[in-house]
């Protein structure tokens, strides 16, 4: 059962992404990949709030583990950072870096508390 | 599947590809955690840090290589599919304010900056190495 609610969320979050990026990323004419960079922002809250509310181990395992854990990457992120160092655009590179960490921590901060706050009231 | 499919059909098709890659990164994502939980006995989040620094190396290496080869929705199953939902953003952004709010401000140092800057080290060589086989492979021909 446990297994389950990761696969369906895992199914859900990697087709959520994927539909995400064909839409909002290349569409920028500096190259920021402003899909990737949306779905990994919104998932980081969402997990951010989760983990703060303590909901429910079936809530953590669809919800958290499954698809906020599917729907952001690490893997394109850094590949995406990588393509634009190699095609010279080391700034929009940089800029891409510093705003997903910043505002991922930020957003998984308030997450956090949002969901606490909320859970305890 | 006899008929050819047309582009709608073949982006259902990459989708649900996708999907159940995605499933699959999960699960697997979930396997290595608690795999990691039963032999690391610290807090550290040593079983995320693993996955999203190898996965990091995996996906540079099969767009150098291996996605020159194969179909679309291959390429889509494996890489939007397994490898990007085994790896997470959201679970090490959490993982690092969970850290700085116990008052590990250590930890969370220590895993930022090796996932940061190991994230970007891991995919340049893996984008370097399969390029690397490429182009070893074409002198070949």
């Amino acid at each position: 059962m446990t297994f389950l609610l990761v696969a369906s969320g895992g199914f859900a979050g990697a087709v959520s992404r994927y539909a995400i990026s064909i839409v909002l990323n290349g569409r920028t004419a500096s190259g920021f990949p402003l899909g990737t960079f949306f779905i990994n922002l919104t998932g980081t809250f969402l997990l951010g709030c989760l983990i703060g509310s303590a909901a429910g181990v079936t809530w953590q395992l669809l919800l958290g583990v499954g698809f906020a854990g599917a729907f952001t990457t690490f893997s394109t992120f850094n590949f995406e950072a990588v393509q634009l160092f190699i095609n010279r655009k080391g700034t929009t590179a940089l800029y891409y870096l510093l705003a997903s960490y910043g505002a991922g921590l930020i957003l998984a901060s308030v997450g956090y508390w949002l969901g606490h706050f909320f859970a305890s009231a | 599947m006899t008929e050819k499919l047309n582009g709608e059909g073949r982006k259902k098709v990459n989708t649900l590809f996708v999907g159940v890659g995605g499933a699959l990164g999960a699960v697997m994502r979930y396997l290595i955690d608690l795999a990691g939980n039963w032999i690391w006995p610290f807090s550290f989040p040593l079983a995320t840090l693993v996955i999203n620094l190898s996965g990091c190396f995996a996906l540079g290496w099969l767009n150098g290589y291996v996605f020159k080869h194969l179909p679309v929705k291959f390429q889509a199953g494996i890489g939007a599919g397994i490898i990007g939902a085994l790896t997470t953003f959201s679970t090490l952004s959490v993982d690092v304010v969970r850290m700085i709010e116990s008052g590990d401000l250590g930890a969370a140092l220590i895993d930022f900056l090796i996932s940061s800057i190991g994230g970007l080290i891991c995919s340049a060589l893996g984008y370097q190495f399969g390029s690397g086989i490429e182009e070893r492979k074409r002198m070949r021909k």
